[in-house]
């Protein structure tokens, strides 16, 4: 059914002047609808259009673009390749060395040779061995504390989020206590009381994560928060999905991007932490090493037996600069602003 | 080339991104001669804002321009920033977009203005603040002196963008050019401020460029018109000749897809297919080969140039332009599937279609969903030390109405009505304040969260955005089956077929179930959104403006998609917009609200023929018709003032404020919404049917 106002054909202006030469008019064959088609042109015309519409071959995750983003941010991927080397390091080096951490040996007080690379301090003791324990030691706590801390931040900020109101103000009120207490206090009052035990790292990393988890949950309530607003959760709510699917299914798997990014940085944080409970002698007893109790041991003869501090000190500045590359580069790779085709 | 304001040859601009180069501008050729208005028309991504940047170089660093564009035989490609600087506002004058970023929140109005008249040195601040009220009262600002010590934050969207028209104007530029100034307003604002850049124009005498999407505004306001698709203008030429002789298939399928406010007859609208080409890798060609129905082997190889078809100073760029002589819309099928990727596939909707809604509209006689007395009241908090509650937000007060089975109720008004809340609170996303709305009986308002799930099989909803109601991180095909697994009717061989089935039956291709939204574009998001409120086999569905967000040549597919599945599925739709041609289209009845209330409901002949609310005729008197002569012909009813804040309503009749019938009664005694001589309810003391819309 036609529906423009059509004038009568006009008169025959376009046949003299112009460049395109004239063809029969059009009009009969689209008001009877049967244009003339080209069978042989159609494929082409189809793949051009698919291509236009930019739909790709095989679908690629948002996970493979992640990926693809983190591989192109540099400092990322000599942080991820360092802090490997480091695990390594740590992990498989002291199954190749002759001396482990705690032995002694005949050399004290020598500086990096071939047969001690990084020296040995005054009671005996190998230090590349040390290093290599203490290191492992520093890893182990940060990744159990930003484990733990995770889940759990994840788990509060989550349902303070989603539920507000009351919920909210509960979770977040308890959640300020902690804030506020200042950490460092708190920690050295329990540090000191658990240190004497054995197995103490572990402890360690428990009172940290249970301090912790409180930024991770400020954060997450707040993506949830606004989150909760948008138009695909409402859908959710109109098709009648329940809170728990709604918040694991499709929140959180949304919220991963800063919660992953934050669980890295808390690794960083927590050998920092730790670094320095040492240092404060509060952390890691002997036999027991980890990279604070080393630069704490090697401050009184730092000017005379300088290599004492400088390996483990290099060590801990080298992990966590690369723990902070790789949260930059997960940062950008995770980046929810997706570029959106128009 | 003498009486030319603007010349522009070869105009190209590049972005450099590091996704690689996007040819925003190709090779674009354009005059502007004095006192004319051209109106340059496109989609979003054609270019069109770009042309209008580069003109005043505000583009940004990484954009690369070439060409030439003279302005009276200065070349303002390369020029100086410091000169350019000089230009702009003085000879070429610039309102932008988006008011509420144009103007400075930390400065009050008036010294904005008079800011853009004494910084060019040559007159003291007083002549310029005297000028700036002058210039304020010229775009139609109520009190301006007094207003003129306002900030940009006391003011509406529709008086900001006059109050940027007045500063652009100030210093009597040459040319001004207008970048979408009133796509973000309501339709009557719109009015008011297309009525405030034709005064600005006709005071200053300057030549006006003006900006848009809208086929409707540019036929009310044109001499001359550019479409532009894909960075190139496509036709260039007087309005007339475009509006009713176009000879570029691009410009035939864009009249052909919009719904007119001035054409009651049913059948389908006519969509292009497919989508517009990305601009960074484009094929060599013409670039809308892809979506042509008349393309040949040659269209592939050569991109057309814009060559003269008539000796009207009509240009098309198509190499089978002379063919296209007395051709009409009909050029495009109107088929409803999504043609991503081939030419005009075989499911075109047929006229029996329009015999069968005609007879289901007779037919119609149960009524799904019967809301009454619905009111929703947002409380606002405010105070210092304690928040407690200071005031109402009065969104939704008292609205009544019924849907019936098969039918589509049109629920239109401009933002701040209540539509959106009253469709929320009929989906009971919402609790109502009060009021009850009953489906097939069952009063939902009275259901807790859990006796409701079941009912969400029967009422479904499709929201507005279709980028943000696609979870982002999950494939298309389980988006659609989200609602088969949270009520239990998924199983492993029935649940993928009823997804193929729901794919099929939107027009998308069911092999792109694993796709994400985000490789899809919006008009193919909004289907899988249709798709995902199927899925449950509801019988009522609440659009809340399903095609706002879609580009016209898009909406229309997805319109005739709506259509369609109402006649083959029998569903009943609650359709919320602010588009009257659209919501012309596709209802039967029509509900006009204000200010949370209903003025007049009826059929949509009788609404759209006989309104008879004031509030109706200047609704309908404001909507532009994409025809010039109509558009010529038109009187507009234009309001004055704002809507008034939804926390005080006015007294009475809330139209009272801005209608120019109103007197004591209407502030004493509200009107009720109830037949009062014509032939559907009204709520005026004065009703009085007019006919507004021109007639086709």
């Amino acid at each position: 059914m036609p529906e423009s106002s059509e004038t009568t054909k006009a008169s025959s202006v376009n046949s003299a002047a112009t460049a395109v030469p004239t063809a029969p008019p059009l009009a009969g064959a689209v008001a009877a609808g049967t244009l003339p088609g080209d069978g042989g042109l159609r494929q082409e015309v189809a793949a051009l259009a698919a291509a236009q519409a930019g739909l790709n071959i095989e679908a690629r995750t948002q996970f493979q673009m992640a990926r693809a983003r983190f591989l192109h941010h540099r400092m990322a991927l000599i942080g991820l390749f360092a802090f490997v080397a480091i695990l390594l390091f740590s992990t498989i080096g002291p199954l190749f060395w002759k001396y482990s951490y705690a032995q002694i040996t005949t050399q004290f007080g020598t500086g990096p040779s071939m047969a001690h690379p990084f020296g040995t301090d005054t009671v005996g003791h190998d230090m590349l061995a040390q290093v290599m324990a203490a290191t492992s030691t520093s890893i182990q706590t940060a990744m159990v504390v930003a484990g733990i801390s995770t889940v759990l931040g994840t788990l509060i900020g989550a349902l303070a989020g989603y539920y507000g109101k009351w919920s909210d103000a509960a979770l977040m009120r308890f959640t300020d206590l902690l804030l506020i207490v200042p950490a460092l206090v708190i920690l050295l009052v329990l540090a000191s009381a658990v240190s004497k035990s054995a197995g103490n790292w572990l402890w360690i990393a428990l009172i940290l994560a249970g301090l912790f988890w409180t930024v991770l949950a400020r954060l997450v309530r707040g993506t949830f928060l606004s989150l909760r607003e948008r138009e695909f959760i409402e859908a959710e709510h109109a098709i009648g999905a329940s809170d728990a699917r709604i918040i694991l299914r499709h929140m959180i798997p949304n919220a991963i991007g800063s919660i992953v990014v934050n669980a890295t940085l808390t690794v960083a944080l927590a050998i920092l932490v730790e670094a320095a409970l040492s240092f404060l002698g509060l952390g890691i007893q002997p036999p027991q090493v980890s990279l604070g109790y080393l630069i704490n041991q090697a401050e009184g003869d730092a000017t005379v037996l300088p290599y004492l501090f400088y390996f483990p000190a290099a060590f801990l500045i080298a992990i966590i600069l690369a723990v902070n590359f790789i949260g930059d580069g997960l940062r950008d790779a995770l980046d929810p602003q997706q570029r959106i085709r128009a | 080339m003498n009486g030319d304001l603007l010349h522009a040859t070869g105009l190209s601009v590049t972005f450099s991104t590091h996704e690689g180069k996007v040819q925003a501008v190709r090779n674009l050729d354009f005059r502007l001669g004095h006192g004319e208005t051209l109106g340059i028309v496109g989609e979003s991504g054609s270019g069109k804002s770009t042309v209008a940047l580069a003109v005043l170089g505000l583009l940004a660093n990484n954009a690369r321009v070439t060409g030439s564009v003279k302005c009276q035989d200065r070349e303002l490609v390369g020029m100086a920033e410091d000169k350019l600087a000089q230009l702009r506002g003085e000879t070429i004058a610039f309102v932008p977009q988006d008011p509420l970023s144009s103007l400075n929140p930390a400065f009050k109005v008036g010294w904005q203005v008079s800011e853009a008249i004494w910084t060019r040195g040559n007159v003291s601040k007083e002549v310029a603040d005297r000028r700036a009220i002058e210039l304020l009262d010229m775009v139609g600002i109520p009190e301006p002196a007094k207003r003129a010590d306002s900030y940009p934050h006391e003011f509406s969207g529709g008086m900001r963008q006059r109050v940027v028209i007045a500063m652009a104007m100030a210093n009597d530029p040459k040319v001004i050019i207008a970048d979408e100034p009133t796509t973000a307003l309501d339709v009557t604002i719109q009015a008011q401020v297309l009525e405030a850049l034709k005064a600005a124009r006709d005071q200053t005498q300057a030549s006006l460029i003006l900006i848009t999407h809208d086929l409707g505004v540019v036929a009310g306001m044109a001499d001359r018109v550019m479409v532009m698709y894909a960075g190139r203008a496509v036709e260039t030429g007087p309005a007339d000749e475009i509006y009713y002789r176009s000879r570029m298939p691009y410009t035939l399928g864009l009249l052909g897809s919009l719904p007119r406010l001035d054409s009651g007859v049913g059948g389908r609208l006519r969509p292009i297919p497919g989508s517009p080409p990305s601009l960074l890798n484009l094929a060599p060609g013409c670039s809308f080969a892809a979506r042509c129905p008349l393309v040949i082997e040659r269209c592939l190889r050569e991109d057309p140039e814009l060559l003269d078809v008539t000796a009207a100073s009509h240009r098309s760029a198509c190499h089978r332009s002379a063919e296209l002589e007395g051709v009409g819309t009909e050029l495009f099928a109107p088929t409803w599937t999504d043609m991503g990727e081939g030419l005009a596939g075989e499911l075109v909707a047929s006229d029996e279609a329009e015999v069968s809604r005609v007879a289901k509209a007779n037919g119609h006689s149960r009524t799904v969903i019967e809301v009454s007395d619905l009111v929703k009241h947002f409380p606002v908090r405010g105070g210092i030390l304690v928040r407690h509650q200071v005031g109402q937000a009065h969104a939704v007060c008292g609205v009544s109405f019924d849907l019936k089975e098969g039918e589509t109720l049109g629920l239109v008004g401009e933002s701040g009505c209540g539509k959106s809340t009253t469709a929320r609170a009929v989906l009971q996303l919402i609790p109502a304040s009060s009021g009850s709305v009953r489906y097939d009986g069952t009063d939902l308002t009275t259901r807790s969260r859990r006796q409701l799930r079941p009912l969400r099989q029967e009422i479904q909803v499709v929201f507005q955005d279709p980028y943000a109601s696609l979870d982002p991180r999950m494939p298309v095909g389980e988006i659609v089956a989200e609602p088969l697994r949270v009520h239990g009717r998924w199983d492993a061989k029935g649940g993928p077929k009823r997804v193929d089935e729901l794919f099929e039956m939107v027009g998308l291709n069911p092999e792109h179930r694993n796709r994400f939204p985000h490789e899809f574009s919006g008009g193919q998001r909004q289907r899988v959104g249709i798709a995902r409120a199927l899925a449950l086999g509801p019988k009522v569905i609440v659009l809340d403006e399903p095609v706002s967000a879609l580009d016209v040549s898009i909406q229309a597919g997805v319109v005739n998609l709506l259509e369609e599945l109402q006649d083959r599925l029998g569903l009943a739709y609650l359709f919320i917009a602010h588009d009257l041609s659209v919501v012309r289209h596709i209802s039967d009845r029509v509900a006009v609200m204000y200010l949370g209330k209903i003025v007049e409901v009826g059929e949509k002949a009788q609404v759209y023929e006989r309104p008879s609310h004031p509030y109706t005729q200047a609704l309908l008197s404001a909507v532009p018709v994409p025809d010039p002569d109509v558009e010529r012909h038109r009187t507009r009813i234009l309001l004055t003032g704002d809507v008034p804040s939804a926390l005080s309503p006015p007294s009475g009749c809330r139209f009272r404020t801005r209608c120019w019938k109103a007197q004591a009664i209407c502030a004493e005694q509200e009107p009720e919404l109830i037949d009062r001589g014509q032939d559907h309810p009204v709520a005026c003391h004065f009703a009085e049917s007019a006919q507004i819309v021109p007639t086709a």
